[in-house]
């Protein structure tokens, strides 16, 4: 398939991980559909950026530690770019180096030119 | 691009982040809880009406009707759709729920 | 124009389920199509076939099936379904459980894609 031919669809994640589903069931559709050789990219922003954070260990928790998952995304799943808003991890007192895989990240005005080449956004 | 915001901005940052995209040609549109952010006097009034300066702003009647809001209460310039009116703005811009 | 809608929300709890439901009939007056609604997360719930509102109250489970009647396709996340026991026993009898691929799919088919 082309380039041209590929339907672009970016995830907009901006909800932290654990305090509910959103990041967990996700992670899980943008592992499916990394499979369909479509032009997928995956956004963080807002509270989004706290799921990248390096260090997250879940054992107390009981729940899986998803984040292991991003290292894998691009190469194992196919999902062609991460993104991650600049401004959003400054507010956060975060920097790129804070992050448990190599990302894109993007300043608002950059991430938002990425956005008017999308056709659709699923937002989590 | 369609900005849709349905969170109170008093309980969520929903309005706020949006407002970090919206750029020329953009609109936004208050549906559900969103809707408050448009009622007169109320904390986002100016910040409403900076944005209208530079796109179009839309509320959801059934929305505002519901919440005993008045057509005069809702900030000037700001106009007021029902569904059909929503789905036509969804044609024009690509939506992105901002919840 | 073709629509491709998810839902993230359960029923009652949130307006999500109804601002949707308004959204796809309005649209479907227009002669727009709607080339299918994905539940997803919580928006699984709205599928369940033990939906049993008091009887002065809007029947989601009914209004939904009156959609489907009208020829929208209603897909059930097997996975999110599974997770939150909506399964081939209590997801209602006329829809489709499938994979995450549909909701892809549906990016693909429309024109435009909604989340509510």
């Amino acid at each position: 398939m082309s380039e041209q031919e590929k339907t672009k669809v970016m995830f907009v994640c901006r909800s932290a991980p654990y305090g509910n589903i959103f990041e967990q069931e996700a992670i899980e559709a943008m592992i499916m559909f990394g499979a369909y050789e479509q032009d997928i990219s995956v956004s963080f922003i807002d509270d989004g950026v706290y799921s990248l954070k390096k260090g997250q260990d879940t054992s107390l928790l009981g729940k899986k530690n998803f984040s292991l998952t991003y290292m894998i995304l691009k190469d194992d799943f196919e999902i062609n770019h991460i993104y991650v808003e600049k401004e959003s991890l400054e507010e956060r007192g975060l920097n790129e180096s804070d992050l448990i895989t190599e990302v894109e990240v993007l300043d608002r005005n950059a991430l938002r030119e990425k956005m008017d080449e999308m056709k659709a956004f699923l937002p989590f | 691009m369609l900005h849709i915001v349905k969170r109170s901005p008093y309980e969520s940052s929903a309005l706020n982040d949006s407002l970090k995209y919206i750029k020329e040609k953009d609109i936004l549109l208050l549906i559900e809880d969103g809707v408050y952010s448009a009622k007169k006097g109320g904390k986002f009034e100016n910040l409403l009406k900076g944005v209208l300066q530079n796109n179009e702003v839309f509320c959801l009647i059934a929305d505002v009707k519901a919440r005993g809001i008045e057509g005069s209460e809702i900030i000037e310039n700001v106009k007021l759709i029902d569904y059909k009116g929503f789905v036509d703005k969804v044609c024009e811009q690509n939506p992105l729920m901002w919840a | 124009m073709k629509f491709g809608i998810l839902i993230k929300d359960g029923p009652y709890m949130h307006q999500a389920m109804d601002t949707a439901y308004n959204f796809i009939v309005a649209a479907m007056e227009m002669g727009h199509e709607i080339t299918g609604v994905f539940f997803y997360n919580d928006g699984v719930y709205n599928r369940s076939n033990a939906l049993e509102p008091p009887i002065d109250e809007r029947n989601i489970m009914k209004l939904l099936t009156d959609i489907e009647l009208k020829g929208v396709r209603l897909i059930v996340c097997v996975a999110a379904g599974k997770r939150r026991g909506i399964v081939n026993k209590t997801v209602c009898e006329v829809n489709e459980i499938s994979g995450l691929g549909q909701l892809l799919d549906l990016c693909i088919a429309s024109d435009r894609m909604i989340t509510f």
